[in-house]
């Protein structure tokens, strides 16, 4: 019996022996057609630009606000499980106000 | 006329300025290495020429960002790739294959493969591809990807990186894995064979 490696090897080896098919040329048409659907298309505008933008600006602003929210949260769990960080956050507010 | 070469750099500022002439004679430029691509990785129950098209109208909507630090064909092999990446992404995992699946020629060469010590025939090539296309469409797209480039068209890691944008270290990883799960599947199939 042999071992898969060897089986994978040597089909691989096989399939590498079939003759590579002849390179097309584009089909009768088929370049026209996709110029024709490109040309349909709307350049695009500043409008485009800026909205592509801004999809990606609101998607960073998310994610930050969820960062700051998760860290919002856990200052409270720390400072409540340890009562020096308990002290020293009350001790902050005190100096703030 | 498409024997003439193409000044890639000349047709694409043209193509820019959206003169249609140009975009042909760049799409038809470009088809042969598209199309090569597609059928490489063409994705089940997709029209060839559908997704040639679909490439073809992402190239000429991202044109823009082509800064021309690579030879344009790289480019637009790095959209093919993706483009149909994307698309094997979309699909469902085909069933896993069983013995019973492969056509007669299909069964004859994997015999061939698992007990002979040789080679298959070389008039057995294309059933041997055949074969090795059913095993890949058992992987998820980016190994599938991965060991259709490095194994069956014997690019080199720092090719693959050029068209796929992935890290060297990425590559071998997938594709030491990629081979292992090819492995797998292939013990079972023996298993099969003998009780079949």
């Amino acid at each position: 019996m042999h071992d898969s490696k060897d089986s994978w090897d040597r089909l691989i080896e096989a399939a590498r022996q079939a003759p590579e098919p002849a390179m097309p040329e584009a089909p009768f048409g088929f370049a026209t057609r996709v110029v024709a659907r490109w040309q349909s298309a709307p350049p695009p505008t500043l409008l485009s630009v800026w909205e592509l933008l801004a999809r990606r600006i609101l998607v960073g602003a998310c994610a930050v606000m969820l960062l700051s929210l998760a860290l919002h949260l856990s200052v409270p769990q720390r400072a409540a499980s340890d009562p020096i960080a308990a002290a020293e956050n009350l001790i902050e507010f005190a100096v703030l106000e | 006329m498409p024997e003439e070469k193409l000044d890639v750099a000349a047709c694409l500022e043209r193509v820019r300025r959206r003169d249609e002439e140009a975009a042909r004679r760049l799409v038809e430029h470009l088809y042969p290495l598209v199309i090569k691509i597609v059928r490489a990785h063409l994705p089940r129950r997709v029209a060839e020429e559908d997704l040639a098209q679909d490439i073809f109208l992402k190239m000429f909507a991202n044109l823009e960002q082509y800064r021309g630090v690579m030879p344009f064909e790289h480019w637009v092999s790095r959209i093919a790739v993706t483009t149909c990446l994307d698309q094997l992404r979309a699909q469902k995992r085909r069933p896993e294959l069983r013995w019973a699946d492969l056509s007669e020629t299909e069964a004859e060469v994997l015999d061939a493969v698992i007990t002979s010590e040789g080679e298959a025939h070389p008039s057995q090539g294309m059933a041997a591809r055949e074969v090795v296309g059913k095993l890949l469409e058992q992987l998820n797209p980016e190994d599938r990807l991965v060991v259709t480039l490095l194994d069956l068209e014997q690019k080199s890691v720092a090719e693959i990186q050029q068209i796929t944008g992935w890290g060297a270290s990425l590559i071998k990883v997938r594709a030491f894995r990629a081979r292992q799960k090819l492995r797998k599947h292939l013990e079972i199939l023996e298993r099969e064979r003998r009780h079949a």
